[in-house]
């Protein structure tokens, strides 16, 4: 593995074992790097594997199979101590404000159990970092939100604690798993903008993992786009949105609101796609408007289209 | 880049006093709203108060049998004699000692084994977690008075700590169960995934982040059993299973049965006790109206909301 | 010309523990048969309370309503509960987020249109029941087996296809959409916006639809309606092209400003600063006048100004608009 990408998700699997059924494949040999400051997004509707992607990349999952590389670094397999190391280069940073957040706990307590478990700050030491963090999220004047209960706080505010716990530990790398989309038009902005300007100043890489593929063109670098476990594009933002090569991603993009898209949606049935285990070919095939026999029969591997741009589908030979 | 620049109404709004509604203030508006908490407090600290100042309250010794068998509620004995001629009043406030330590004592064991077996099987996972689970459901299934008659019967020297000890260590398993649940359900919210990645040691999640949160289930748990141990004493003791020569309100009712009271007409002899029982009884259940509005999450959002800010119309 | 859905000066307030507080402020506004009427706000805006409202869902004891809501030229709130039970679905139908959840899971679909038809027309026959609910499924683009399924047996995309087919049951003339897409993923949901874009224009529906996505109102609606705090801010009949951004109000300004976009090239976006107002101390002036750019001394302190009309801005600061062209895209 050369170290020239900070995450790189090699072939990763996260398999669900089921009774009386196959196994459910959420997360199907996926192949993703994410270089320093670069921010991926990773689309898909609910049920593709984005965020089974997401939390096994921060190793709240271990991958049934495939590795999981940080900084040049196996960590497929890290536990304890090793694991919590890792916490403190990678973290998450979760869709519910509202649900990530300890009730009983104030923003100070939130901030404070990072800095001390991951970065071992004590006393005055922690104090300060806690306050600068605070500022960094724009809280400020930190010393009334240091005190406040989640109860206390709008949606938009508790959005940024959970940002500023993320950021305690000094990652460089953290996967934001639909971070705006429970709140209202008006904070999003705020938020992602917010993200962007960490991302600078603080030289972060992101897994920005989103439904929505307006915020993914505004906020990220390349968009990676999953369907039924599996990556089927990715490519940078732009070519992503202007020159979708799959016919999933032409199908997200036509039904997304704000779309130039204005006739029938390109498919050809609505499905759920299969995520079990003895599924072969393509996921999307039998939606795919395009389908020839041999989609039903192999998985086609990524192929190139353009530079940075792949798709997997065989309309792309 | 526009979240440097707060404005006015949120510098405003960040600046106002901070509306600290503390866990006193939650309380207290409780009571203030509903009143069977307050009445079944009320009752509970009349019955403690009266066993612990019993000697002051009574100048005779509950078990000296120094006086008219039988004899009916008078100036002397405000609650009459026994058959053998004990002073029933002081019998009642001496007896309520041992009862309520005892039940107390048993719901305290009782609720510390649901709080420990029902959390740390989930916590330890595996085997254990699965074993601890089928030894629960056992436990839940068999009848409980009759395990508490086999053991009381089979274990010698049934005094008060025995039996408290016996009815805690058979009554937890409900607790255990409903805490587990909780402790399983709670571990795959965020804010506990959240500490995890915050680097909290396993041990510090269950501590720190779970337990609080099912702090009012504990309690409702401490309430019943609690409960459950006063009625489980009576009934070891009304069925001659404890030790007859320690006054308990269970005792009293024993004694009362072997003395023929109902045919003798010395109701004096039977209410009190009994009537104890059911007020203790009572007044924690109402008492536990009271947790189950802390702890109901919904009586609790609503409350949070309307504090903040009504946002009627937001959508649900 | 009778309106299919007037709502005229409506007030709608709740009973808390603070007091009375507003949820509802002078609302008016008006949708033909044949239009589509978006209503966007944020969370807190009142458009839910809106849904409710129209419906009369809120009770007594819980809001007071004030003002006069016409369906079909009839007051909805001078009627008998018997006759309000008749005019709910016969005259004024609604879906919302929640509906396809509400579905009974011991019926089967059959059952629940049968149900319906029954509560309404008596004396409709067997053959006659089977044969529009068929109809009706086959409308919202589903085969109309489903109608032996069960609910659990069906996706959420397909059950709340069930539920508008089940709204039209008796062939309403208005029909009011309370964020009927929004826990649905985005295929499904643009599918289900067309149809429901189809049904509108087949049976010359009044729709009121309800949403807090200004982009997907925008795709979908004749006209919108903005909400802030209670109040309708403006009423437009423009898209939310980025060239058009100025000529609206201030708020809705905001709001496309904040929402990043996917055709045209890539523009920054800026967030609304601030939060709206608590509704119970909302102050005397324009509830947007904290975080509002172009505020002006007046607008703290004098009221909104009252409008009515197809479109309007209430805003001291904004000439009242010119009608644009159609915001649909027509899809």
């Amino acid at each position: 593995m050369t170290s020239k990408f900070l995450v790189s998700a090699d072939h990763l699997t996260i398999r669900f074992p089921r009774t009386n059924a196959p196994d459910l494949i959420a997360s199907r040999a996926v192949n993703l790097d994410i270089a320093a400051k670069e921010t991926v997004a990773l689309v898909g509707e609910s049920g593709s594997g984005k965020t089974t992607t997401g939390r096994a990349l921060v190793r709240l999952l271990t991958p049934s199979a495939g590795k999981v590389w940080f900084d040049g670094k196996d960590v497929t397999h890290i536990r304890g101590q090793a694991l919590m190391r890792y916490h403190r280069n990678a973290q998450m940073i979760f869709q519910d404000p509202f649900a990530s957040l300890n009730p009983f706990h104030t923003v100070a307590h939130h901030l404070s159990r990072p800095l001390t478990r991951l970065r071992h700050l004590k006393g005055h030491e922690r104090e300060e970092a806690l306050d600068e963090i605070l500022t960094l999220v724009g809280l400020t004047p930190t010393a009334i939100y240091r005190e406040k209960y989640p109860h206390e706080l709008s949606g938009g505010q508790r959005q940024r604690v959970a940002i500023a716990r993320a950021l305690a530990g000094g990652p460089s790398f953290i996967v934001a798993d639909e971070p705006v989309s429970m709140l209202d038009v008006s904070l999003r902005a705020e938020i992602l903008t917010l993200l962007e300007s960490l991302q600078e100043r603080r030289g972060l890489s992101y897994l920005y993992i989103t439904h929505d593929l307006a915020s993914a063109r505004y906020l990220a670098h390349r968009i990676a786009v999953m369907y039924g476990g599996s990556l089927v594009e990715i490519a940078p933002a732009e070519d992503l949105v202007q020159a979708p090569a799959h016919p999933y991603t032409r199908l997200l993009l036509a039904a997304t609101p704000g779309s130039a898209h204005t006739g029938p949606l390109p498919e050809t049935m609505q499905s759920a796609p299969d995520l079990s285990e003895d599924r072969k070919g393509c996921p999307f095939a039998p939606r795919c408007p395009a389908v020839m026999d041999r989609c039903t029969k192999t998985m086609p591997a990524m192929i190139t289209v353009a530079d940075g741009h792949q798709a997997a589908c065989y309309l792309n030979e | 880049m526009s979240q440097a620049a707060h404005t006015d109404a949120e510098q405003a709004a960040v600046q106002a006093p901070v509306k600290r509604s503390s866990r006193w203030k939650e309380w207290s508006g409780i009571l203030k709203r509903d009143k069977r908490p307050l009445v079944g407090i009320v009752i509970l600290l009349l019955f403690m108060l009266s066993a612990a100042f019993a000697p002051l309250l009574t100048p005779y010794n509950p078990s000296a049998t120094q006086f008219t068998p039988l004899a009916a509620p008078s100036w002397h004995h405000w609650l009459g004699t026994t058959a053998s001629g004990q002073d029933v009043w002081s019998q009642f406030l001496y007896g309520g000692r041992i009862s309520l330590s005892v039940g107390f004592f048993a719901g305290f064991i009782a609720t510390a084994l649901a709080v420990i077996l029902g959390m740390l099987p989930s916590y330890l996972g595996g085997w254990i977690d699965t074993t601890m689970a089928t030894f629960t459901n056992i436990m839940l299934v068999i009848p409980g008075l009759p395990l508490l008659i086999v053991i009381t019967a089979y274990v010698h020297q049934t005094g008060p700590v025995t039996i408290a000890l016996v009815i805690g260590l058979t009554g937890w398993a409900w607790g255990a169960r409903i805490l587990r649940s909780q402790t399983l359900s709670l571990s795959r919210r965020d804010f506990v995934i959240a500490s995890r990645l915050s680097g909290e040691t396993q041990w510090r999640v269950l501590t720190g982040e779970i337990l609080p949160n099912m702090l009012s289930l504990v309690v409702a748990n401490l309430v019943f059993a609690t409960i459950a141990a006063i009625l489980a004493e009576a009934s070891l003791e009304f069925l001659g299973l404890g030790n007859p020569s320690v006054v308990t309100w269970g005792t009293m009712l024993y004694w009362a049965d072997t003395g023929q009271a109902l045919l003798n007409g010395a109701w004096w002899w039977i209410v009190p006790p009994g009537l104890a029982i059911a007020l203790v009884g009572l007044s924690l259940s109402l008492i536990n109206f009271g947790v189950d509005q802390v702890s109901n999450p919904r009586l609790r959002l609503n409350k949070v909301k309307a504090a903040r800010k009504p946002r009627k119309g937001a959508p649900s | 010309m009778t309106e299919a859905l007037s709502v005229d000066s409506l007030h709608v307030s709740y009973f808390t523990q603070n007091g009375l507080v507003p949820a509802l402020r002078n609302v008016s506004l008006s949708i033909s048969s044949n239009e589509i009427l978006g209503l966007v706000g944020e969370s807190g805006s009142g458009k839910s309370t809106m849904a409710q409202a129209v419906m009369r869902l809120l009770k007594p004891d819980t809001a007071t309503v004030d003002g006069r809501i016409l369906v079909e030229g009839q007051d909805l709130y001078q009627l008998t509960p018997e006759q309000l039970r008749l005019a709910r679905w016969r005259d004024i139908a609604m879906v919302f987020q929640s509906s396809m959840n509400a579905l009974n899971p011991v019926l089967s679909i059959q059952e629940h249109f049968t149900d319906t038809m029954r509560a309404h027309l008596p004396d409709i026959s067997e053959a006659e029941i089977l044969k529009r609910t068929a109809d009706l499924l086959g409308q919202v683009r589903l085969d109309p087996a489903v109608a032996r399924n069960y609910a659990h047996e069906l996706s959420g995309g397909m059950r709340q296809r069930v539920v508008i087919a089940l709204a039209l049951a008796l062939d309403p003339h208005v029909l009011l959409m309370d964020e009927p897409t929004t826990a649905l993923d985005v295929v499904v949901q643009r599918s289900i916006l067309d149809e429901i874009a189809a049904l509108q224009r087949n049976r010359k529906l009044a729709v009121l639809f309800i949403s807090h996505d200004f982009s997907l109102v925008s795709g979908l609606a004749n006209r919108i309606a903005v909400m802030y705090a209670g109040e309708i801010m403006e009423i437009t009949d423009r898209g939310m092209a980025i060239e058009d951004v100025s000529k609206h109000h201030p708020y809705t300004q905001g709001l496309m400003r904040a929402a990043p976009r996917l055709i045209g090239s890539k523009v920054s976006i800026e967030g609304i600063p601030g939060e709206p107002p608590d509704m119970s101390q909302v102050p005397p002036g324009c509830p947007f006048y904290d975080r509002c750019p172009l505020r002006l001394p007046m607008c703290r302190t004098t009221p909104l100004p009252v409008k009515t009309g197809r479109v309007y801005i209430r805003c001291h600061a904004m000439p009242d608009p010119v009608s644009g062209k159609a915001v649909a895209h027509d899809v």
